[in-house]
């Protein structure tokens, strides 16, 4: 084991306490100075003492940096709880922030502020452009993100009873569902029943020809037959149909 | 102290059925049995724990306080109480006691403190050593460091919590600097 020196003692340490700690008397202070002046014990402890003084300090800084100090606290009135900051493990996401936020930079806090600025300018502009996209069941049908058939068909039954049900809707929709270049071939059909079906048709590879029934119920669609002349309707699509 | 009277009168409403008086003598001493607590201990969840315990236990024994002693010398006894009694147990379950590695490793401290002026721009070593080296202490002896460098207490207020002549204080603590001036110096030579 190593020697271990340490200046010997003098029979004032009490006061060499009191001097460190600046908790003596004016009288007594000057007295101990001039006798500090003589006694190297007492020189060589002070210094010593200073020393582990500064570093005890420096521990208690370093370990209770986020509590006031007892002076700071008698000084402003402020009292934080210890069991509240300390008491929960988590402290909650908005303390956090509000945190984060009194000990960030002032350049940090412009470069936020600034960042949330663009967030929400692109929010906005994401918001209106998702607005202009048509949001007919075409859109739904042309994102195909739709895969189940039955959940297809059930969208699709929904949409068309709800045109049924709404002619401007109905005028609306089938402007949708039909446009000028369509992406895909929904469309809606009178059904025999006279219900409007929607017709879901994923885009198909190869165009094929229209059945009769079909061609019977565009050209009602369009005006161009009225339903009791269906009978006696001859289309030369069809024949076309037969001679192929 | 300035806030003792009131101490006392916030107690009484307390005793008399005040349901919030109790909390106003935790905001009011919490932290300072915190600091306490922490540089008895040396670990902040052990601080929070003891604290946590003192005040209940200073709230489940609240009929027995009879006034005799300040309110702040009651809290300071229970706190150190807590504060001994969790250091037992944390021994008796073998855990990592913090006075024992302070006996045995030393390789932390890098120079004797009275031979580096700069001492506390040395860094987290120093800092370490200190702390073993405080925590080492006899409990007696500890206890008045921490009063008086964590609570900032005066000599009067220490030995008004402690019931303790201010001469007791003085020489307590001047023992306890000669003790820790010791064993930074050992540390120191080991390191070497």
């Amino acid at each position: 084991m190593e020697k271990v020196v340490i200046a010997p003692s003098c029979e004032r340490g009490n006061d060499l306490i009191a001097f460190l700690y600046a908790e003596i008397d004016g009288s007594e202070e000057r007295d101990f100075k001039h006798h500090m002046q003589h006694c190297a014990a007492c020189k060589s402890a002070f210094a010593a003492f200073k020393g582990i003084r500064e570093s005890v300090v420096a521990w208690r800084q370093e370990s209770l940096g986020v509590v006031l100090s007892p002076s700071v606290v008698a000084e402003t009135g402020v009292a934080p709880t210890i069991l509240s900051r300390f008491g929960s493990r988590k402290p909650s996401a908005l303390a956090a922030i509000r945190e984060f936020f009194a000990l960030s930079p002032l350049w940090m806090k412009g470069a936020l502020a600034f960042a949330s600025v663009l967030f929400c300018l692109f929010a906005v502009l994401a918001v209106a452009r998702l607005r202009e996209t048509p949001q007919a069941p075409v859109a739904i049908a042309a994102n195909d993100k739709v895969s189940g058939g039955q959940e297809r068909n059930a969208i699709n039954e929904k949409s068309a009873r709800k045109q049924f049900k709404d002619p401007t809707a109905t005028q609306t929709a089938k402007t949708a569902v039909v446009p000028d270049n369509p992406p895909s071939q929904n469309t809606l059909r009178r059904g025999p029943n006279g219900s409007i079906e929607f017709v879901y048709n994923p885009r198909p590879k190869t165009r094929r020809p229209l059945t009769r029934a079909e061609r019977e119920q565009l050209a009602a669609d369009l005006r161009l037959i009225s339903p009791k002349d269906d009978a006696d309707l001859d289309l030369l699509g069809d024949r076309l149909n037969r001679q192929e | 102290m300035e806030t003792a009277t009131s101490d006392e009168q916030i107690v009484e409403r307390a005793l008399t059925g005040d349901a919030e008086a109790f909390g106003e003598i935790v905001q009011r001493w919490e932290r300072r049995i915190f600091s306490l607590a922490y540089g008895m201990l040396g670990r902040e969840e052990d601080a929070r724990d003891a604290t946590q315990e003192t005040f209940l236990a200073a709230f489940r024994n609240l009929r027995g306080f009879r006034g005799e002693a300040k309110v702040s010398s009651w809290l300071h006894r229970i706190a150190v109480n807590q504060c001994i009694s969790r250091q037992r147990r944390a021994k008796v379950r073998n855990e990592a006691a913090l006075d024992d590695e302070a006996e045995n490793d030393a390789s932390s401290f890098s120079a004797p403190l009275e031979n580096s002026p700069g001492r506390v721009t040395e860094g987290r070593e120093q800092i370490d050593a200190v702390r073993r080296a405080v925590m080492s202490l006899p409990i007696e002896l500890r206890q008045v460091v921490v009063m008086k460098e964590f609570e900032e207490l005066t000599f009067r207020e220490i030995a008004d919590a402690l019931d303790l002549p201010l001469s007791t204080v003085k020489s307590r603590l001047y023992t306890a600097f000669r003790q820790l001036q010791m064993r930074l110096q050992r540390f120191g030579n080991e390191a070497a």
